[in-house]
């Protein structure tokens, strides 16, 4: 049982996520931007962010460096639908700038949670 | 008017004032220098510059012919007439001879003023004759010059008769242009520069030229003396005699061959450009509704699972939902090729077994319960992998098997295969389409309606349909080819009307 933390500026893939994970008996809490969920992540100390790489206002790859910037330790699992330039090269850039895992929509969920339940025991 | 001159050597004065007197009589108005001896005389044709010379045949040192001789030598031009009191034909013919323009005799001087008057007027024509040929050379110098520094354009003189046209003059950008010399081609047919379709119109540009028109300008093919044709820019212009006839044409030629190439680099870099832009505006367009799409798709696989809670696999509530898995698995290899063409790469290449894209295919044919089809595949033992794009793969083999239920609307069977095949140097001589090469041969046969010759030649082109006009928009085996193409495979079909078709698709194992 952890705190899921997703990010992501799709009402439907937050709603999906969440209940994602919450069948699958974690907690799981969301936020809209990259701002918004850099704030979430100092108030309720999540286990796990579940990131979108593409979003307006706060630029996914700018909210990874802000979210290590509150705790080098946080361990985000970035994900994109690709398009808006060179979704590969942003996953890479997410991994090189802190990402523990990258997926590209859309993703299994079950892939997703068995990758969670793996970081959590790190 | 300036005065006249007149200069007389005389020395018998009274004989002097009555020529004088007879020259004023005429009418002339002239000053006048009396001189009697070789030395004022001398002087005289220097510092008073006459515009005539009088003389005395006979006098004291100096008899008449060296005085004409004199003149003549050193003072051409200014005219001389003897006036004298002795008549000797002969003498008088010897004086003419040598160059006086006539003889005069002191007791008849009637024809003097005459004689003056004649004499002035040869010198004056002769003037004007002068000065006219010295502007003809002048002009002619210019018009060299002109010809010679021009030595990228041809002037080329001719007679203006039609197909016979001679060549006059070849100019110096001529001799460069064409490659012949000068010399070997003045009085040739001017034809021979000249391609067939020109010289049949020599006719019609003739009449043009004789109307007063250029007989032809704009663009043609003109031919070097290497045989070699070139596109040339070329004028031809009509030249008159001064009674208004037409009597030659001037031809005047550049080579713009150098033009045309880089024209057509031109265009082909615009084009090259346009479609550089165009698929830069694709590509960020297909990325963008890529984007836009997965994230629908993540949405949508969300569903599928949860739909599936609570369900057994064996479920037909699970089946039916396994199925629009499936379909989702494809759409999103689908939206996968859609960034690889805003990425520049039209084809995302994998090791592919071509399997994995017929069994999943030919399982959503098969529960697909309306319509009564059934597929049956066989496919062989350790088929080896190709190097394709998955998803443009799956795309071509999705339609050509929905083109066979299309085919089949009460239902029937369709055989699908795959197996490695070996085309050999006889069988494809043997079959034009074919090409020498190891491959993965799909076929895909149905016991439909099948396709006439005439159809069945028009099956790839774009827009090409034979469905109804909300059932199809003939886009697909266009696309298939372009596809099959694009991997340097081979795209057979067989087909005979009521007799069922048979599509036959080879993927090559080698990529050169």
């Amino acid at each position: 049982m952890a705190r899921i933390l997703i990010i992501d500026d799709e009402q439907n893939i937050r709603d999906v996520f969440k209940r994602a994970f919450e069948n699958a008996g974690h907690e799981a809490i969301v936020a809209e931007n990259g701002i918004v969920g850099q704030q979430m992540y100092i108030d309720h100390k999540p286990d796990i962010v579940i990131l979108d790489i593409i979003m307006p206002e706060q630029e996914g790859i700018a909210t990874i460096l802000q979210l290590k910037a509150v705790d080098n330790n946080v361990k985000i699992i970035a994900v994109s639908g690709g398009g808006m330039g060179n979704a590969i090269d942003y996953l890479d850039n997410a991994l090189k700038l802190g990402a523990k895992a990258v997926f590209e929509k859309p993703v299994n969920l079950q892939k997703l949670i068995n990758k969670v339940n793996l970081l959590l025991m790190e | 008017m300036s005065k006249l001159r007149f200069l007389f050597l005389e020395d018998n004065s009274v004989d002097a004032q009555l020529i004088i007197d007879e020259l004023c009589t005429f009418g002339f108005l002239f000053e006048h220098l009396l001189v009697n001896n070789k030395q004022d005389f001398l002087a005289g044709l220097k510092n008073f510059n006459p515009h005539i010379v009088f003389s005395n045949y006979m006098l004291p040192e100096y008899d008449g012919k060296e005085v004409i001789k004199e003149i003549i030598n050193k003072h051409q031009g200014i005219p001389i007439i003897i006036v004298s009191a002795s008549i000797n034909e002969e003498t008088a013919v010897e004086c003419m001879k040598l160059g006086a323009s006539d003889y005069i005799l002191k007791n008849n001087l009637t024809r003097l003023g005459i004689a003056t008057k004649s004499a002035l007027e040869i010198v004056k024509l002769r003037e004007e004759n002068r000065q006219v040929q010295e502007e003809i050379k002048a002009r002619e110098a210019s018009l060299s010059a002109i010809f010679k520094a021009a030595d990228n354009v041809s002037f080329i003189l001719s007679t203006a008769v039609g197909e016979d046209s001679r060549i006059l003059e070849f100019s110096h950008g001529a001799e460069n242009i064409f490659g012949y010399k000068k010399d070997e081609i003045i009085g040739k047919p001017v034809k021979i520069l000249h391609t067939d379709d020109m010289i049949e119109n020599f006719s019609f540009y003739l009449k043009e030229m004789q109307k007063g028109e250029e007989g032809f300008k704009g663009q043609t093919i003109m031919i070097k003396k290497s045989g070699e044709e070139f596109p040339a820019l070329h004028t031809a212009y009509p030249v008159f005699d001064n009674t208004g006839n037409l009597v030659n044409a001037l031809g005047v030629t550049i080579d713009i061959s150098k033009i045309i190439e880089i024209e057509n680099t031109l265009k082909d870099r615009e084009a090259q450009l346009l479609q550089s832009q165009k698929m830069e505006a694709i590509g960020l367009m297909a990325s963008g509704i890529a984007h836009n799409f997965n994230n629908i798709l993540q949405v949508v696989v969300g569903y599928i699972d949860f739909a599936k809670e609570g369900l057994l696999e064996t479920d037909q509530r699970y089946k039916d939902i396994e199925q629009i898995n499936q379909h989702i698995k494809r759409a999103t290899r689908l939206t996968k090729s859609l960034l690889a063409v805003g990425k520049e790469q039209f084809m995302t290449k994998n090791d592919i077994d071509i399997n994995d894209i017929m069994k999943p295919i030919v399982d959503i044919i098969n529960r697909t319960t309306q319509n009564n089809i059934k597929v049956k595949f066989i496919t062989q033992e350790n088929l080896p992998t190709v190097v394709a794009d998955g998803s443009q793969i799956d795309q071509v083999i999705m339609n050509i098997f929905l083109n066979a239920k299309d085919a089949m609307p009460t239902g029937g069977l369709i055989n699908a295969s795959t197996q490695h095949v070996f085309l050999n140097e006889v069988f494809c001589s043997n079959n034009a389409w074919a090409k020498v090469g190891e491959y993965i041969l799909i076929r895909i046969t149905d016991s439909g309606l099948g396709m006439d010759q005439e159809t069945k030649n028009r099956i790839f082109e774009p827009y090409f349909t034979t469905k109804d006009i909300d059932k199809g928009t003939g886009l697909g085996l266009s696309t298939a080819f372009g596809i099959i193409s694009q991997h340097n495979g081979l795209f057979n079909v067989i087909s005979e009307t009521n007799k069922g078709t048979t599509f036959e698709i080879y993927l090559p194992l080698k990529v050169t």
